[in-house]
Protein backbone atom coordinates (compact mmCIF):
# COMPACT_ATOMS: atom_id res chain seq x y z
CA UNK A 1 0.00 0.00 0.00
CA UNK A 2 1.56 3.33 -0.77
CA UNK A 3 0.47 6.45 0.62
CA UNK A 4 -1.31 8.09 -1.83
CA UNK A 5 -3.82 4.63 -1.46
CA UNK A 6 -4.34 4.56 1.87
CA UNK A 7 -5.40 9.07 2.07
CA UNK A 8 -7.72 7.75 -1.11
CA UNK A 9 -9.29 5.33 0.91
CA UNK A 10 -8.79 6.05 4.51
CA UNK A 11 -8.29 10.26 5.02
CA UNK A 12 -12.61 10.76 4.79
CA UNK A 13 -13.13 8.43 7.54
CA UNK A 14 -10.11 9.51 9.71
CA UNK A 15 -11.99 12.66 9.39
CA UNK A 16 -15.28 11.79 10.48
CA UNK A 17 -13.77 10.24 13.35
CA UNK A 18 -11.97 13.43 14.39
CA UNK A 19 -15.38 15.85 13.89
CA UNK A 20 -17.19 13.14 16.32
CA UNK A 21 -13.89 13.25 18.65
CA UNK A 22 -13.93 17.10 18.75
CA UNK A 23 -17.24 18.11 17.48
CA UNK A 24 -15.24 21.08 16.01
CA UNK A 25 -14.83 20.51 11.78
CA UNK A 26 -11.97 23.09 11.85
CA UNK A 27 -9.95 21.32 14.93
CA UNK A 28 -10.90 17.87 13.41
CA UNK A 29 -9.41 19.39 10.00
CA UNK A 30 -6.31 20.33 11.61
CA UNK A 31 -5.46 17.01 13.68
CA UNK A 32 -5.91 15.00 10.76
CA UNK A 33 -3.44 17.06 8.72
CA UNK A 34 -1.32 17.49 11.96
CA UNK A 35 -1.56 13.39 12.13
CA UNK A 36 -1.10 13.30 8.46
CA UNK A 37 1.88 15.09 7.90
CA UNK A 38 3.32 12.46 10.39
CA UNK A 39 2.20 9.24 8.67
CA UNK A 40 3.51 10.89 5.62
CA UNK A 41 7.06 11.64 6.87
CA UNK A 42 7.09 8.37 8.47
CA UNK A 43 5.39 6.24 6.14
CA UNK A 44 7.78 2.92 6.39
CA UNK A 45 7.66 2.79 9.88
CA UNK A 46 3.19 3.13 9.37
CA UNK A 47 2.98 0.36 6.50
CA UNK A 48 5.35 -1.92 8.41
CA UNK A 49 2.76 -2.24 11.61
CA UNK A 50 0.13 -4.89 11.08
CA UNK A 51 -2.56 -2.83 10.68
CA UNK A 52 -2.02 0.70 9.09
CA UNK A 53 -5.27 1.73 9.77
CA UNK A 54 -5.66 1.33 13.19
CA UNK A 55 -2.12 2.73 13.46
CA UNK A 56 -3.18 5.47 12.47
CA UNK A 57 -6.62 6.12 14.23
CA UNK A 58 -3.90 5.46 17.45
CA UNK A 59 -2.29 8.23 16.45
CA UNK A 60 -5.03 10.62 15.75
CA UNK A 61 -6.60 9.14 18.98
CA UNK A 62 -3.48 10.85 21.41
CA UNK A 63 -3.18 13.57 19.16
CA UNK A 64 -6.76 14.35 20.20
CA UNK A 65 -5.77 13.41 23.69
CA UNK A 66 -2.85 15.71 23.91
CA UNK A 67 -5.18 18.87 23.11
CA UNK A 68 -5.17 19.77 26.43
CA UNK A 69 -1.89 18.73 27.43
CA UNK A 70 -0.11 20.48 24.98
CA UNK A 71 1.57 23.91 25.82
CA UNK A 72 -0.09 26.84 24.94
CA UNK A 73 2.56 27.62 21.96
CA UNK A 74 1.72 24.21 20.39
CA UNK A 75 -2.04 25.01 20.52
CA UNK A 76 -1.67 28.20 19.42
CA UNK A 77 -0.06 27.23 15.88
CA UNK A 78 -1.92 23.96 16.18
CA UNK A 79 -5.15 25.61 15.98
CA UNK A 80 -4.46 29.52 14.70
CA UNK A 81 -3.28 28.49 11.08
CA UNK A 82 -6.13 30.39 8.33
CA UNK A 83 -4.86 29.22 5.58
CA UNK A 84 -5.62 25.71 6.60
CA UNK A 85 -8.93 26.57 8.35
CA UNK A 86 -10.18 28.43 5.72
CA UNK A 87 -9.49 25.15 3.13
CA UNK A 88 -12.59 23.67 4.87
CA UNK A 89 -15.81 24.82 3.83
CA UNK A 90 -18.42 24.77 6.50
CA UNK A 91 -21.69 25.32 5.07
CA UNK A 92 -24.27 26.50 8.66
CA UNK A 93 -28.13 26.69 7.76
CA UNK A 94 -30.35 27.90 10.15
CA UNK A 95 -31.80 24.03 10.90
CA UNK A 96 -27.81 22.77 11.50
CA UNK A 97 -27.71 25.13 14.20
CA UNK A 98 -30.56 23.73 15.90
CA UNK A 99 -28.81 20.51 15.64
CA UNK A 100 -25.91 21.66 17.23
CA UNK A 101 -28.01 22.46 20.06
CA UNK A 102 -28.73 18.89 20.49
CA UNK A 103 -28.35 18.11 24.13
CA UNK A 104 -27.10 14.53 23.96
CA UNK A 105 -24.04 15.82 21.30
CA UNK A 106 -24.01 18.50 24.23
CA UNK A 107 -23.39 15.51 27.01
CA UNK A 108 -21.05 13.85 24.48
CA UNK A 109 -18.57 17.37 24.08
CA UNK A 110 -18.15 17.57 27.46
CA UNK A 111 -17.43 13.93 28.42
CA UNK A 112 -13.59 13.63 29.50
CA UNK A 113 -11.16 12.94 26.63
CA UNK A 114 -10.78 9.27 27.30
CA UNK A 115 -14.12 8.17 28.17
CA UNK A 116 -15.61 10.07 24.49
CA UNK A 117 -12.56 8.60 22.41
CA UNK A 118 -13.61 5.35 23.49
CA UNK A 119 -17.66 5.94 23.18
CA UNK A 120 -17.06 7.42 19.30
CA UNK A 121 -14.75 3.85 18.61
CA UNK A 122 -17.66 2.27 20.11
CA UNK A 123 -20.20 3.56 18.79
CA UNK A 124 -20.01 5.46 15.57
CA UNK A 125 -17.27 3.50 14.38
CA UNK A 126 -18.56 0.27 15.79
CA UNK A 127 -15.05 -1.34 16.76
CA UNK A 128 -14.87 -4.09 19.53
CA UNK A 129 -13.93 -3.69 23.00
CA UNK A 130 -10.32 -5.54 22.13
CA UNK A 131 -9.68 -3.13 19.14
CA UNK A 132 -10.57 -0.02 20.83
CA UNK A 133 -8.20 -1.46 23.48
CA UNK A 134 -5.92 -1.45 20.72
CA UNK A 135 -6.38 2.44 19.86
CA UNK A 136 -6.17 3.78 22.96
CA UNK A 137 -3.31 1.46 24.35
CA UNK A 138 -5.14 0.02 27.36
CA UNK A 139 -6.90 -3.05 28.77
CA UNK A 140 -10.10 -4.20 27.36
CA UNK A 141 -11.45 -4.23 31.38
CA UNK A 142 -10.64 -0.17 31.07
CA UNK A 143 -12.25 0.41 28.01
CA UNK A 144 -15.52 -1.46 29.36
CA UNK A 145 -14.70 1.00 32.20
CA UNK A 146 -14.64 4.02 30.00
CA UNK A 147 -17.96 3.33 28.51
CA UNK A 148 -19.78 2.18 31.16
CA UNK A 149 -18.71 5.24 32.75
CA UNK A 150 -19.94 7.71 29.87
CA UNK A 151 -23.23 5.69 29.50
CA UNK A 152 -24.14 6.50 33.69
CA UNK A 153 -23.73 10.16 32.67
CA UNK A 154 -25.49 9.84 29.56
CA UNK A 155 -28.60 8.01 30.86
CA UNK A 156 -29.44 10.11 33.25
CA UNK A 157 -30.30 12.67 30.25
CA UNK A 158 -32.18 9.97 27.83
CA UNK A 159 -35.93 9.57 28.55
CA UNK A 160 -35.94 6.00 28.42
CA UNK A 161 -39.80 5.56 28.33
CA UNK A 162 -39.97 7.27 24.88
CA UNK A 163 -37.42 5.54 23.20
CA UNK A 164 -38.68 1.48 23.84
CA UNK A 165 -39.27 1.23 19.75
CA UNK A 166 -36.34 2.28 19.22
CA UNK A 167 -35.06 -1.02 21.55
CA UNK A 168 -37.21 -3.11 19.84
CA UNK A 169 -36.68 -2.49 16.21
CA UNK A 170 -33.16 -3.53 17.25
CA UNK A 171 -32.30 -7.46 17.74
CA UNK B 1 -38.67 -6.85 33.62
CA UNK B 2 -35.15 -7.72 35.76
CA UNK B 3 -33.45 -4.63 36.63
CA UNK B 4 -30.20 -5.81 34.72
CA UNK B 5 -32.61 -5.87 31.75
CA UNK B 6 -33.81 -2.68 32.77
CA UNK B 7 -30.28 -1.81 32.79
CA UNK B 8 -29.59 -3.22 29.25
CA UNK B 9 -32.34 -1.56 27.28
CA UNK B 10 -31.96 1.98 29.19
CA UNK B 11 -28.03 1.59 27.86
CA UNK B 12 -29.08 0.19 24.58
CA UNK B 13 -31.57 3.39 24.47
CA UNK B 14 -28.78 5.30 25.36
CA UNK B 15 -26.55 3.86 22.55
CA UNK B 16 -28.86 4.85 19.66
CA UNK B 17 -29.31 7.97 21.46
CA UNK B 18 -25.45 8.43 20.71
CA UNK B 19 -25.59 6.71 17.41
CA UNK B 20 -28.04 9.31 16.20
CA UNK B 21 -26.50 12.61 17.30
CA UNK B 22 -23.42 11.44 15.96
CA UNK B 23 -25.13 10.90 12.90
CA UNK B 24 -26.91 14.24 12.65
CA UNK B 25 -23.36 15.67 13.12
CA UNK B 26 -22.06 14.21 10.44
CA UNK B 27 -22.65 17.34 8.29
CA UNK B 28 -20.08 18.64 10.47
CA UNK B 29 -16.99 16.08 8.72
CA UNK B 30 -14.56 18.16 6.96
CA UNK B 31 -14.43 16.97 2.68
CA UNK B 32 -11.28 15.15 2.60
CA UNK B 33 -10.42 16.75 -1.18
CA UNK B 34 -10.31 20.19 1.06
CA UNK B 35 -7.79 18.34 3.53
CA UNK B 36 -5.29 17.11 1.26
CA UNK B 37 -3.98 20.34 -0.11
CA UNK B 38 -3.14 21.32 3.55
CA UNK B 39 -1.50 18.50 3.99
CA UNK B 40 1.06 17.87 1.24
CA UNK B 41 1.26 21.97 2.22
CA UNK B 42 2.13 21.16 6.09
CA UNK B 43 4.63 18.00 4.95
CA UNK B 44 6.48 20.42 2.80
CA UNK B 45 7.19 22.64 5.19
CA UNK B 46 8.11 20.26 7.82
CA UNK B 47 10.66 18.50 5.71
CA UNK B 48 12.16 22.07 4.62
CA UNK B 49 12.11 22.58 8.48
CA UNK B 50 13.75 18.99 9.05
CA UNK B 51 16.14 19.60 6.46
CA UNK B 52 17.38 22.75 7.59
CA UNK B 53 17.93 21.77 11.39
CA UNK B 54 19.88 18.41 9.92
CA UNK B 55 22.04 20.63 7.68
CA UNK B 56 22.24 23.56 10.62
CA UNK B 57 23.38 20.82 13.06
CA UNK B 58 25.55 19.57 10.44
CA UNK B 59 27.00 23.25 9.78
CA UNK B 60 27.29 23.28 14.09
CA UNK B 61 29.51 20.21 14.48
CA UNK B 62 31.38 20.84 11.46
CA UNK B 63 32.16 24.74 13.03
CA UNK B 64 32.90 23.06 16.28
CA UNK B 65 35.19 20.13 14.65
CA UNK B 66 37.25 23.18 12.84
CA UNK B 67 36.95 26.11 15.39
CA UNK B 68 37.64 24.35 18.91
CA UNK B 69 41.44 22.97 17.37
CA UNK B 70 41.39 26.97 15.67
CA UNK B 71 40.71 28.29 18.83
CA UNK B 72 42.88 25.96 21.17
CA UNK B 73 45.77 27.04 19.19
CA UNK B 74 44.84 30.52 18.77
CA UNK B 75 45.10 30.66 22.80
CA UNK B 76 47.41 33.29 23.52
CA UNK B 77 49.05 31.10 26.39
CA UNK B 78 48.97 27.86 24.27
CA UNK B 79 52.24 25.95 24.73
CA UNK B 80 52.88 25.66 21.54
CA UNK B 81 55.47 25.76 19.24
CA UNK B 82 56.91 22.63 20.81
CA UNK B 83 53.71 20.54 20.60
CA UNK B 84 54.34 17.11 19.29
CA UNK B 85 52.92 16.67 15.72
CA UNK B 86 49.56 15.54 15.83
CA UNK B 87 50.02 12.34 13.98
CA UNK B 88 49.94 13.33 10.39
CA UNK B 89 48.74 11.65 7.53
CA UNK B 90 51.84 9.92 6.38
CA UNK B 91 55.22 11.19 7.48
CA UNK B 92 57.24 8.56 5.68
CA UNK B 93 58.67 9.00 2.35
CA UNK B 94 59.19 12.04 0.21
CA UNK B 95 56.99 14.05 -0.58
CA UNK B 96 56.16 16.23 -4.14
CA UNK B 97 54.06 18.78 -5.15
CA UNK B 98 53.38 20.58 -8.23
CA UNK B 99 53.07 24.53 -7.84
CA UNK B 100 51.86 26.12 -11.22
CA UNK B 101 51.95 30.07 -12.01
CA UNK B 102 49.70 30.69 -14.70
CA UNK B 103 49.32 34.10 -16.83
CA UNK B 104 45.83 35.16 -17.15
CA UNK B 105 47.08 37.41 -19.93
CA UNK B 106 46.36 35.60 -22.13
CA UNK B 107 44.12 36.23 -25.11
CA UNK B 108 40.46 36.26 -24.16
CA UNK B 109 38.88 32.97 -24.40
CA UNK B 110 41.76 31.09 -24.15
CA UNK B 111 43.19 29.38 -21.01
CA UNK B 112 45.81 30.67 -19.14
CA UNK B 113 49.11 29.29 -20.00
CA UNK B 114 51.02 27.88 -16.85
CA UNK B 115 54.08 29.95 -16.99
CA UNK B 116 55.73 28.83 -14.11
CA UNK B 117 56.23 25.21 -12.81
CA UNK B 118 57.97 24.53 -9.60
CA UNK B 119 58.13 20.77 -7.93
CA UNK B 120 58.31 21.02 -4.50
CA UNK B 121 60.36 18.24 -2.85
CA UNK B 122 60.32 17.20 0.51
CA UNK B 123 62.77 14.59 0.95
CA UNK B 124 61.63 12.04 3.82
CA UNK B 125 64.49 13.12 6.67
CA UNK B 126 62.12 16.59 6.19
CA UNK B 127 64.88 18.62 6.82
CA UNK B 128 65.16 21.00 3.66
CA UNK B 129 62.70 22.15 1.25
CA UNK B 130 63.81 22.18 -2.26
CA UNK B 131 61.87 24.02 -5.21
CA UNK B 132 62.79 22.74 -8.73
CA UNK B 133 61.83 24.51 -11.45
CA UNK B 134 61.14 23.38 -14.41
CA UNK B 135 61.53 24.72 -17.72
CA UNK B 136 58.03 25.63 -19.81
CA UNK B 137 59.90 25.18 -22.84
CA UNK B 138 60.31 21.88 -22.33
CA UNK B 139 59.03 19.60 -25.23
CA UNK B 140 57.03 17.00 -23.55
CA UNK B 141 54.06 13.85 -24.90
CA UNK B 142 50.71 15.01 -26.73
CA UNK B 143 49.32 11.33 -26.30
CA UNK B 144 50.97 8.44 -29.12
CA UNK B 145 50.71 9.89 -32.63
CA UNK B 146 50.97 13.60 -31.75
CA UNK B 147 53.76 15.90 -32.22
CA UNK B 148 55.48 16.90 -28.87
CA UNK B 149 54.19 20.00 -27.42
CA UNK B 150 55.36 23.09 -24.76
CA UNK B 151 54.82 22.31 -21.01
CA UNK B 152 53.46 25.77 -20.71
CA UNK B 153 50.68 24.73 -23.78
CA UNK B 154 49.63 21.59 -21.95
CA UNK B 155 47.58 23.78 -19.31
CA UNK B 156 45.73 25.42 -22.64
CA UNK B 157 44.83 22.67 -23.79
CA UNK B 158 43.88 20.36 -21.04
CA UNK B 159 43.96 22.45 -17.84
CA UNK B 160 45.44 21.40 -14.96
CA UNK B 161 45.35 17.15 -15.36
CA UNK B 162 46.47 17.61 -18.75
CA UNK B 163 49.92 19.92 -17.41
CA UNK B 164 50.05 16.94 -14.22
CA UNK B 165 50.28 14.57 -16.60
CA UNK B 166 52.60 15.99 -18.54
CA UNK B 167 55.02 16.39 -15.95
CA UNK B 168 54.83 13.10 -13.97
CA UNK B 169 55.18 11.86 -17.84
CA UNK B 170 58.16 14.25 -18.00
CA UNK B 171 59.80 13.65 -14.39
CA UNK B 172 58.44 10.02 -12.89
CA UNK B 173 57.00 11.91 -10.12
CA UNK B 174 53.24 11.41 -8.90
CA UNK B 175 52.75 14.34 -6.75
CA UNK B 176 50.97 14.69 -3.16
CA UNK B 177 49.37 17.70 -3.42
CA UNK B 178 48.91 20.53 -5.90
CA UNK B 179 48.60 24.78 -6.05
CA UNK B 180 47.68 27.06 -9.00
CA UNK B 181 47.64 30.78 -8.31
CA UNK B 182 47.42 33.22 -11.18
CA UNK B 183 49.05 36.83 -11.18
CA UNK B 184 45.51 38.42 -9.43
CA UNK B 185 45.86 35.72 -6.42
CA UNK B 186 49.80 36.68 -6.60
CA UNK B 187 49.41 40.05 -6.11
CA UNK B 188 47.16 39.63 -3.43
CA UNK B 189 48.40 36.81 -1.37
CA UNK B 190 51.55 39.60 -1.63
CA UNK B 191 49.75 42.18 -0.07
CA UNK B 192 48.11 39.84 2.47
CA UNK B 193 51.44 39.14 3.61
CA UNK B 194 52.54 42.99 4.21
CA UNK B 195 55.06 42.58 0.68
CA UNK B 196 57.61 40.64 0.26
CA UNK B 197 61.30 41.64 0.35
CA UNK B 198 63.11 40.56 -3.36
CA UNK B 199 66.35 41.37 -4.82
CA UNK B 200 66.88 42.55 -8.68
CA UNK B 201 69.43 41.09 -10.12
CA UNK B 202 69.53 42.45 -13.76
CA UNK B 203 67.86 45.62 -14.97
CA UNK B 204 65.08 45.41 -16.69
CA UNK B 205 61.82 47.51 -17.73
CA UNK B 206 58.46 46.37 -17.44
CA UNK B 207 56.88 45.88 -20.76
CA UNK B 208 53.72 45.89 -18.95
CA UNK B 209 53.67 48.96 -16.75
CA UNK B 210 57.11 50.18 -17.97
CA UNK B 211 58.65 50.68 -14.68
CA UNK B 212 62.17 50.18 -14.41
CA UNK B 213 63.48 47.80 -11.79
CA UNK B 214 66.93 48.71 -11.12
CA UNK B 215 69.44 45.79 -9.37
CA UNK B 216 69.13 46.04 -5.60
CA UNK B 217 66.95 44.55 -2.63
CA UNK B 218 63.46 46.42 -2.18
CA UNK B 219 60.19 45.57 -0.52
CA UNK B 220 58.06 44.91 -3.03
CA UNK B 221 53.77 45.15 -2.81
CA UNK B 222 51.45 42.64 -4.64
CA UNK B 223 51.29 45.20 -7.80
CA UNK B 224 55.25 45.85 -8.42
CA UNK B 225 55.80 41.87 -7.74
CA UNK B 226 53.53 40.59 -9.99
CA UNK B 227 55.07 43.21 -12.49
CA UNK B 228 58.82 42.30 -11.72
CA UNK B 229 57.50 38.68 -12.19
CA UNK B 230 56.01 38.65 -15.22
CA UNK B 231 59.17 40.09 -16.95
CA UNK B 232 60.92 37.63 -19.42
CA UNK B 233 63.29 39.32 -21.70
CA UNK B 234 64.99 42.40 -22.14
CA UNK B 235 67.19 41.77 -19.26
CA UNK B 236 70.53 44.01 -19.37
CA UNK B 237 73.10 41.63 -19.74
CA UNK B 238 71.09 38.73 -20.79
CA UNK B 239 70.96 38.46 -24.82
CA UNK B 240 67.20 38.13 -25.39
CA UNK B 241 67.67 35.53 -27.75
CA UNK B 242 70.11 33.52 -26.33
CA UNK B 243 68.57 29.76 -26.28
CA UNK B 244 71.19 28.93 -22.85
CA UNK B 245 69.06 31.13 -21.24
CA UNK B 246 65.95 29.56 -22.52
CA UNK B 247 65.38 32.93 -23.93
CA UNK B 248 64.56 34.62 -20.89
CA UNK B 249 62.19 31.93 -19.38
CA UNK B 250 65.14 30.54 -17.00
CA UNK B 251 65.81 34.16 -15.74
CA UNK B 252 62.37 34.63 -14.95
CA UNK B 253 61.85 31.27 -13.38
CA UNK B 254 64.64 31.95 -10.89
CA UNK B 255 62.90 35.31 -10.47
CA UNK B 256 60.29 33.43 -9.79
CA UNK B 257 61.13 30.71 -7.24
CA UNK B 258 63.27 33.43 -5.60
CA UNK B 259 59.80 35.06 -4.86
CA UNK B 260 58.06 31.94 -3.68
CA UNK B 261 61.50 31.56 -1.12
CA UNK B 262 60.63 34.93 0.06
CA UNK B 263 57.10 33.98 0.23
CA UNK B 264 57.65 31.26 2.54
CA UNK B 265 60.23 32.92 4.68
CA UNK B 266 57.53 36.00 5.36
CA UNK B 267 55.32 33.16 6.08
CA UNK B 268 57.23 31.74 8.58
CA UNK B 269 58.19 35.16 10.03
CA UNK B 270 54.70 35.61 10.46
CA UNK B 271 54.17 32.47 12.15
CA UNK B 272 51.80 31.11 9.08
CA UNK B 273 53.19 27.58 10.03
CA UNK B 274 51.77 27.55 13.21
CA UNK B 275 48.77 30.26 14.06
CA UNK B 276 46.10 28.53 11.22
CA UNK B 277 43.59 30.98 12.00
CA UNK B 278 46.13 33.93 9.96
CA UNK B 279 47.43 31.03 7.51
CA UNK B 280 43.84 30.64 6.69
CA UNK B 281 43.20 34.55 6.42
CA UNK B 282 46.27 34.46 4.05
CA UNK B 283 44.73 32.10 1.93
CA UNK B 284 41.47 33.16 1.76
CA UNK B 285 43.02 36.79 0.60
CA UNK B 286 44.04 35.21 -2.53
CA UNK B 287 40.62 33.83 -2.89
CA UNK B 288 39.34 31.86 -5.97
CA UNK B 289 43.08 33.08 -7.71
CA UNK B 290 44.65 30.11 -5.59
CA UNK B 291 43.82 26.70 -5.93
CA UNK B 292 45.41 24.88 -2.72
CA UNK B 293 45.06 20.77 -3.12
CA UNK B 294 46.74 20.12 0.02
CA UNK B 295 46.25 16.05 -1.49
CA UNK B 296 45.35 13.67 1.95
CA UNK B 297 46.46 16.33 4.28
CA UNK B 298 44.63 19.27 5.11
CA UNK B 299 46.29 22.53 4.95
CA UNK B 300 46.80 22.19 7.98
CA UNK B 301 48.92 19.45 8.51
CA UNK B 302 50.91 20.65 5.36
CA UNK B 303 51.39 23.66 6.95
CA UNK B 304 52.90 21.64 10.03
CA UNK B 305 54.81 19.45 7.93
CA UNK B 306 56.72 21.31 5.26
CA UNK B 307 56.83 24.07 8.22
CA UNK B 308 60.45 22.77 9.46
CA UNK B 309 62.07 22.58 6.46
CA UNK B 310 61.46 25.62 5.23
CA UNK B 311 64.28 27.25 7.27
CA UNK B 312 66.78 25.56 4.64
CA UNK B 313 65.17 26.18 1.22
CA UNK B 314 67.13 25.20 -1.52
CA UNK B 315 66.49 26.09 -5.14
CA UNK B 316 67.30 23.84 -8.06
CA UNK B 317 67.34 24.80 -12.36
CA UNK B 318 66.13 21.65 -13.82
CA UNK B 319 68.65 21.42 -16.47
CA UNK B 320 67.24 22.42 -19.66
CA UNK B 321 68.19 19.86 -21.71
CA UNK B 322 69.08 20.34 -25.53
CA UNK B 323 67.46 22.72 -27.94
CA UNK B 324 65.52 21.07 -30.57
CA UNK B 325 63.22 22.85 -32.99
CA UNK B 326 59.90 21.00 -33.68
CA UNK B 327 58.53 22.03 -37.20
CA UNK B 328 55.62 20.35 -36.83
CA UNK B 329 54.50 22.35 -33.93
CA UNK B 330 50.94 23.07 -34.37
CA UNK B 331 51.46 26.87 -33.22
CA UNK B 332 54.79 27.00 -35.55
CA UNK B 333 58.20 26.03 -35.91
CA UNK B 334 59.37 26.41 -32.36
CA UNK B 335 62.61 26.03 -30.35
CA UNK B 336 62.01 23.92 -27.17
CA UNK B 337 63.89 21.91 -24.83
CA UNK B 338 64.29 18.10 -25.13
CA UNK B 339 65.54 16.08 -21.77
CA UNK B 340 68.85 15.15 -22.00
CA UNK B 341 70.65 12.43 -19.67
CA UNK B 342 71.27 15.41 -17.37
CA UNK B 343 67.72 16.23 -16.33
CA UNK B 344 66.37 12.90 -16.47
CA UNK B 345 69.22 12.11 -13.58
CA UNK B 346 67.95 15.02 -11.73
CA UNK B 347 63.94 13.49 -11.92
CA UNK B 348 65.63 10.29 -10.86
CA UNK B 349 67.20 11.42 -8.03
CA UNK B 350 64.45 13.05 -7.03
CA UNK B 351 62.24 10.22 -7.47
CA UNK B 352 64.54 8.06 -5.20
CA UNK B 353 65.12 10.75 -2.54
CA UNK B 354 68.64 11.23 -3.40
CA UNK B 355 68.49 14.56 -4.34
CA UNK B 356 71.36 15.88 -2.52
CA UNK B 357 73.91 13.23 -3.84
CA UNK B 358 72.56 14.67 -7.85
CA UNK B 359 73.17 18.29 -6.53
CA UNK B 360 76.66 17.53 -5.09
CA UNK B 361 77.41 16.37 -8.57
CA UNK B 362 75.59 19.60 -10.20
CA UNK B 363 76.54 22.83 -8.06
CA UNK B 364 75.59 24.75 -11.32
CA UNK B 365 71.62 23.95 -10.77
CA UNK B 366 71.97 25.61 -7.27
CA UNK B 367 70.54 28.55 -7.84
CA UNK B 368 69.98 29.25 -3.86
CA UNK B 369 71.38 29.68 -1.55
CA UNK B 370 74.54 30.97 -2.87
CA UNK B 371 77.69 28.56 -2.27
CA UNK B 372 79.51 29.80 0.63
CA UNK B 373 83.23 31.75 -0.21
CA UNK B 374 85.34 29.44 0.06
Amino acid sequence: MTYDEFVAARLQPLLRYATMLTGDPHLAADLVQEVMVRVQLKWRRVVAVEVPDLYVRRMLTNAYLDLRRTSWWRRNTLWARPEDAAAVPVTRDHAERSAERDEIWTLLLNLPQRQRAAVVLKFYEDLSYEEIAGVLDCAVGTVRSLISRALTSLRAMVPVAGHSETMEARP
Amino acid sequence: MTREESGDVAGRAVADEIRGAFARHEYLVPDANAVRPGIAARAGRRRVRRRTFQSAAVALVALGVIAIPLAVRAWPNRPAPHQPPVAAASTDGALNFLLVGLDDSATAGTRDSADTIIVAHLPADRRRLYLITIPRDTWVDNGAGHPQIKLDRTYALGGFPQLAAAVTGLTGLSFDGAATVDLVGLGKLTDALGGVDLCVDYRVTSIHTGHSFVPGCYHFDGASATDYLRQRTDFAGVPPTDPANGFGALVRDRHQVTYLRAVLKKAMGADLVTDLVHLNTILAAAGSALVVDAGRRTVAELAREVGPALHDTIGVAAPPGDNVRHTDDPQGPAVGFAPTADSRSLYAAVKADQIAGWLASHPNAVMFPSPSPS
